[in-house]
């Protein structure tokens, strides 16, 4: 069950979902040996040492995590320093990966081309990043508390919105919708004041590509062609989906698992926020594009002053924690400034880095999700690596003192809800099964189900009052603190886009959860033993001795324990489609959803009402202490079961989400 | 299951469990394809890369940490030797954790395990040159103890050296964790020496007793004791002053002795000592590694000093034994691990917790040693010292001439046919025969079955924990697509009777599972007659309470529900002796300082209790039979009493063939 959910979490995030899988399912990243990167002195960066580097580095991670294969490009004081490919683009052919003419997809990096366009149009005074974005638009996205929502919000997560899945996302060309249609079908609810809450949207970044075309008069992929690739000579790129005749051909295989199958192409109809695809070579354009302040090989995209607005207008929530830039974010390491962006579509696991100061851009892309989801921690242990190497830091940390820093860790205990999710449907149920538990272990330290390269718990340690470090690694835990007491907290890797707020007693599963599943297991009991007593019983052939009122009580007891267990079985049916069929979260399910909506609904509250009046006929019959203790189980059983499936948006009637 | 056959690569400790370390695929790095059109620049990879210093640094520094830490590996030291110099010694991670207290390659202690063996070769091979050991004389002249005869045929050094003396495997007190409770390793000669499975010569089954043989006859002939002979006729010539075989460890080197670890992350083990200590008690560095291999390299000449013969290292260099052509064969004590048609020669080692290699390209004049403080999540260190060196030849020495006949395949009929052939169970040659620890390699029978399309299926994953694909490429050799390893087998009459891989042909080969030992039967027939005593015991008690309910009699006379409660009592006593032998397998496969006298009590109670459960049992059940036949109407108490009864009849053919019922406590 548990895996499942999280797996559906990863499954659905997909596009854009940068991490967002990570975080709920393990998360990982640096581990022991950084430290001692740390204290080293930095070697030059050079072609030379750094092909026979990722040489040793890349294979073998490809290797052991299953991997198909990546392509990986540097770039330095405005040229390519190296450009690589590793691995195949087609497993079973042996096409090996060509950084020049393989293309990958880059998931949400794409939503940086999206970003720049809408900068593009800042400039020329046709977009107000601080203006209601209702001016641009042919449909209304509602106000919350009075407050609209803004460009700026878009590009810093901060619109509030909750999660969409349907029609996100499909491998069926003719399954496909526009962007427009999408965005138009349903306008996820806000549920958080805007600019104050990252809460990660894959909606407000297609939103803010919809405004592009609506203030340009072009056609999305038209104005990125126009304005964005073909100053960058980047000719082997685009957001359209199917891919171009002419590019098709060279399109990487996705996969799960280098070993499995290769999966389909797969068509975002989130397309701005992360359909494009591209190769190396032309992301090395982008890159040097940026790091030359707008400006590449003569043509000029975006002004200098733009481009350091999008760098180093940080929206500050968790210090000293990464922060939201203009749509680009913080990945600083070692103490340099760094911004980046990650993305990850089901199969394709990318990021991109620039270091600034350093001139300095790394690109990289992996075709493969891997084995238990490694190319997510690769791809953060190759960058952690490669900054180590070459752009090392001496920063020293802090440390709290231990009696302050174990009180500190018992404050953070508890369950904690991403603020990223559905909120409004019963995608709500993921929560359910993701909530993040902080404990407290043996020396008073921190325990967070966040695990290490090694797949173990990292260790974590003060140093700074609310603020943690993992041991060795560069990850930092930072927590807000109102009242004395932690609210929220998130870590370097995702706090520009996502936190963790506390979960409501009413909605904690850390008591809901197994009082949820005791009553299913009662139930199912129940249900099992139903006709297994009736066998033995025949065998001996004993009879159920119950006057009619007290057998048609127990008879309809036990109906009832089938119902709610049917209506709990609908829901993991439908869900296990959801995570098993990418293409499941699409208008094609909607009867499905309505079913078990429906079915669910009636066999919770009638399960519950039934169990309520044979818990009344026993206890006012004559019968055994065990039957009235049993029919007390059973009838506290369909409460909670009905109370869970309250909580977390089951019962509810709508099929957006 | 499974516990079996992490026994099984457990106990190939000390050699290597190189069964479990196929090197997958390697991905091509891929040319660039260039985009002459724009300011950029890119960098396009020779074909080799020269090995030097810088190169192989970085190479290494990428390679390396993510290793380590997704294998969940504490340290490792790698040292590349060339020319006759140190190329680059370069240490990673800890050789503390806890401390934080940095591999250093000059000075923290490793334990080389099996490639210890090299330095008991090279002390025979001096012996040799003085003509005080013959190679092929009958070393039971050298000996104050005796080592049978089998067939009329005595045993040679020349055997010893080529792990062909035949014994079947001797695993007592093969690593111990209490220094105190270790017996001499001429203790552990003389109390027991292992059966004689194969004549001398012909079939190489891996042999630590042999090992220890020899450099008991070191110590024999040179009238010096083992430790003193090392320290003065090799480690003082090559001035390796961090090296010994000594245990417990000398006070000077005791400090920079490293930890060993299962994983990184769990506490640190205790010093291993090794039982059979001329077979892998060695201690050393990375950077004393280092002159070993220049020394061999240059046939026996380290900065002045000679520890051998020029001809004496080319012969150990240079006398293979050939099995299974055209697989990687023995030489005398180092094994070839050839790669790209190149001539490499090495030895691997595994103690519980280190993991070690070292190759020497002879041609080259180029050497390469490794070795890992910690087994590794899910032993990831086999993997990767496997995955490692190969890495390193393929960068920096790729093939001369094609030595895959990579073009060549066997035509699809013909190769369909000859994987029809291998299907079936087969077993290692390296294996205990006439004792409880043969368990081990009857659970973990090789299984070789027919894929679709006809291609062989062979139960040993390549790093991705996947199965590895495998073509034919001569007639009844297959190569592993992508990869380095070969298999090939033998034929004798049309029927193919042995075969190997290139990971493990030089010292183990597999042979048939004879019919009354073949898992592909026995083994399920084994756990089906569990389940069935399992499904009798819960049953009994569940019956009972549902008749006491019901207050229904079971209808049964006197004899019969004696005999019922009897054949449960069976039951369960058959089940109790297997949770026994399970217990005992985890607590060797967890610790194999188990391997011991303390656990003699527990083997000799398993043992007696054992044959009791398996032999009463069985005639108790057949008892039941009897009386449910003679007795009882219904048609399923008799349908039951048939399957009790088979149970228990194939859990003791089982414990027969698995040896569970023998007595005794040397193995």
């Amino acid at each position: 069950m548990r895996s499942i959910l999280s797996l559906t979490i990863a499954m659905t995030a997909m596009a854009a979902a940068p991490l967002a899988a990570q975080v709920t399912a393990p998360l990982a990243t640096p581990a022991p040996m950084a430290v001692e990167a740390q204290s080293r002195s930095a070697t030059p960066l050079t072609a030379a040492d750094l092909d026979a580097w990722l040489d040793g580095y890349m294979p073998y991670a490809l290797k052991t995590g299953d991997i198909a294969g990546a392509q990986l490009v540097v770039v330095k004081d405005g040229a390519v320093l190296t450009s690589r490919g590793f691995g195949y683009s087609d497993a079973e052919a042996r096409e090996p990966v060509d950084p020049a003419m393989t293309l990958f997809r880059l998931g949400s990096v794409g939503k940086l081309f999206t970003w720049t366009a809408v900068m593009q149009q800042v400039e020329q005074g046709k977009i107000d990043l601080d203006a209601d974005i209702n001016a641009y638009l042919d449909f209304k996205i509602p106000e919350r508390d009075g407050k609209p929502v803004t460009m700026r919000n878009l590009m810093q997560h901060t619109p509030g919105f909750e999660e969409s899945f349907r029609n996100g996302g499909t491998t069926n060309p003719e399954a496909a919708i526009s962007t427009e249609q999408w965005l138009k079908d349903w306008t996820p609810k806000r549920v958080f004041e805007a600019g104050v809450t990252p809460a990660y949207s894959n909606y407000g970044a297609s939103l803010a590509g919809y405004i592009v075309e609506r203030v340009s008069g072009e056609p999305f992929d038209d104005y990125l062609e126009r304005h964005i690739f073909g100053p960058l000579e980047m000719r082997r790129s685009t957001f359209r989906q199917p891919l171009p005749d002419d590019l098709a051909p060279s399109m990487s295989k996705g996969y799960a698992l280098a070993s499995g199958d290769p999966k389909d192409f797969e068509i975002f109809n989130m397309a701005p926020a992360g359909s494009m695809s591209s190769t190396a070579d032309d992301m090395a354009k982008f890159m040097i594009a940026f790091l030359q302040d707008g400006e590449f090989n003569g043509k000029r995209i975006l002004r200098p002053e733009t481009v350091e607005m999008m760098h180093n207008s940080p929206l500050t929530l968790l210090p000293p924690l990464n922060r939201m830039e203009l749509g680009f974010f913080e990945t600083g390491i070692n103490g340099r400034k760094i911004t980046g962006h990650h993305g990850d579509t089901q199969l394709f696991h990318t990021s991109l880095h620039l270091l600034r100061d350093e001139g300095v851009g790394f690109y990289v892309s992996f075709n493969s999700t891997g084995k238990a989801g490694v190319s997510g921690d690769l791809r953060t242990a190759l960058f952690d690596d490669f900054a180590d190497r070459y752009f090392p830091g001496e920063g020293v940390d802090g440390r709290v003192d231990a009696g302050t820093a174990a009180e500190h860790a018992k404050m953070m205990a508890g369950n904690w809800v991403l603020s990223r999710g559905s909120a409004s449907n019963f995608m709500n149920v993921i929560e359910l099964f993701s909530q993040f538990t902080i404990s407290v272990g043996p020396e008073g330290e921190l325990v967070v189900p966040y695990l290490g390269l090694n797949g173990k718990p990292r260790d974590w340690v003060e140093i700074a009052p609310f603020v943690w470090r993992d041991v060795g690694g560069h990850q930092r835990l930072a927590a807000q603190v109102e009242g004395g007491k932690p609210v929220r907290f998130s870590f370097d890797l995702v706090s520009p886009f996502m936190v963790w707020d506390r979960a409501p007693w009413y909605k904690n599963t850390a008591i809901l959860l197994p009082l949820f599943g005791a009553s299913l297991a009662a139930l199912a009991l129940t249900l099992i033993l139903w006709p297994v007593v009736a066998i033995v019983r025949w065998r001996h052939k004993s009879s159920l001795a119950l006057e009619p009122r007290a057998l048609g009580a127990y008879r309809r007891s036990r109906l009832a324990a089938l119902a709610i267990i049917l209506g709990m079985a609908g829901w993991v049916g439908a869900l296990a489609v959801l995570t098993l069929d990418s293409d499941a979260a699409s208008s094609a399910s909607d009867p499905m959803f309505w079913f078990v909506q429906i079915f669910g609904a009636v066999a919770f509250i009638g399960g519950a009402l039934l169990l309520l009046r044979s818990l009344q006929v026993v206890w006012t019959g004559k019968r055994s202490w065990f039957a009235k203790l049993w029919s007390l189980v059973l009838a506290a059983s369909a409460l909670s079961v009905l109370y869970v499936a309250f909580a977390f948006k089951l019962i509810g009637f709508g099929v957006n989400y | 299951m499974r516990i079996a056959s992490l026994l099984a690569s457990m106990l190939l400790s000390i050699a290597q469990a190189a069964a479990q370390e196929i090197p997958p695929p390697d991905p091509i790095p891929s040319r660039d394809g260039g985009d002459a059109a724009t300011v950029l620049t890119t960098s396009s990879l020779q074909s080799s890369s020269d090995l030097t210093a810088d190169d192989v640094n970085a190479w290494l520094d990428g390679y390396m940490p993510y290793a380590l830490k997704t294998g969940d590996i504490a340290g490792a030291v790698v040292v590349v030797v060339k020319g006759g110099e140190i190329l680059t010694q370069r240490g990673y991670g800890y050789s503390d954790v806890a401390e934080r207290k940095p591999v250093d390659p000059a000075t923290t202690l490793f334990r080389p395990g099996s490639v210890a063996k090299l330095f008991t070769w090279t002390a025979v091979m001096q012996l040799v040159e003085q003509g005080k050991i013959d190679l092929d004389a009958d070393v039971n002249i050298y000996l104050d103890f005796k080592i049978p005869e089998r067939d009329g045929k005595p045993i040679s050094m020349r055997n010893l050296l080529q792990h062909t003396p035949g014994f079947e495997d001797q695993s007592k007190d093969i690593m111990a964790s209490d220094g105190d409770a270790v017996p001499s390793y001429e203790e552990i000669l003389k109390r027991w020496t292992p059966a004689r499975i194969f004549p001398p010569g012909v079939t190489p089954a891996y042999s630590n007793y042999g090992a220890s043989l020899a450099g008991y006859i070191v110590e024999r002939v040179s009238g010096e004791a083992f430790d003193d002979y090392l320290d003065r006729h090799i480690f003082a010539p090559l001035a390796m002053e961090h090296s010994t075989f000594r245990q417990p460890l000398p006070a000077a080197l005791e400090a920079l002795m490293s930890k060993g670890y299962d994983v990184a992350s769990n506490e640190p083990k205790g010093f291993e000592f090794v039982g059979p200590a001329p077979a892998g008690s060695l201690s050393s560095t990375g950077e004393d590694m280092a002159r070993f291999m220049i020394a061999h390299l240059q046939k026996g000449e380290y900065d002045g000093n000679r520890i051998l013969e020029g001809a004496t290292a080319e012969e150990m260099h240079d006398s293979p034994l050939t099995i299974l052509p055209p697989l990687n064969r023995m030489q005398l004590g180092f094994f070839e691990t050839n790669v790209n048609g190149r001539k490499v020669i090495a030895h691997l080692g595994d103690t519980q917790w280190f993991h070690s290699s070292l190759h020497l390209f002879i041609e080259e004049n180029v050497g390469f040693f490794v070795s890992f403080n910690s087994l590794g999540k899910g032993a990831a260190a086999g993997g990767l010292r496997g995955a490692l060196f190969t890495d390193f030849a393929e960068r920096y020495f790729p093939a001369l001439q094609s030595d895959d006949n990579s073009g060549a395949r066997i035509d699809a009929e013909t190769s369909a046919e000859h994987a029809r052939l291998m299907a079936g169970n087969w077993i290692v040659s390296r294996r205990s025969a006439t004792n409880f620890m043969s368990a081990a390699a009857f659970l973990g029978q090789m299984k070789i079955s027919v894929g679709p399309e006809g291609s062989l299926k062979i139960p040993l994953p390549g790093l991705n924990g996947q199965p590895q694909e495998w073509v034919e490429t001569a007639p009844f050799v297959w190569r592993e697509v992508g990869g380095h390893e070969r298999l090939a087998a033998k034929v004798e009459d049309g029927e193919v009777v042995r075969w190997s891989i290139d990971g493990v042909s030089p010292f183990m080969v597999f042979d048939r599972a004879p019919w009354y030992a073949n898992g592909a039967l026995l083994l399920p027939m084994f756990g089906v007659a569990i389940a069935v005593l399992a499904i009798s015991v819960v049953l009994w008690p569940v019956g009972a309470i549902v008749r006491w309910r019901y207050r229904a009699a079971s209808g049964l006379d006197a004899r019969a529900r004696r005999a019922r409660r009897i054949s449960r009592i069976a039951a369960i006593a058959i089940l109790g002796a297997i949770a026994g032998w399970v217990m005992l397998f985890v607590m060797i496969s967890t610790d194999l300082s188990h391997l011991s006298a303390s656990t003699d009590l527990l083997l000799r109670a398993l043992q007696i209790l054992g044959a009791v459960a398996f032999i009463g049992g069985f005639l108790l059940t057949s008892w039941n039979l009897f009386v449910v036949w003679s007795k009882r109407p219904g048609w399923f108490a008799r349908l039951w009493s048939v399957v009790l009864f088979a149970s228990a009849a194939a859990i003791l053919w089982v414990a027969f063939v698995a040896k569970f019922i023998s007595f005794g406590v040397n193995y």
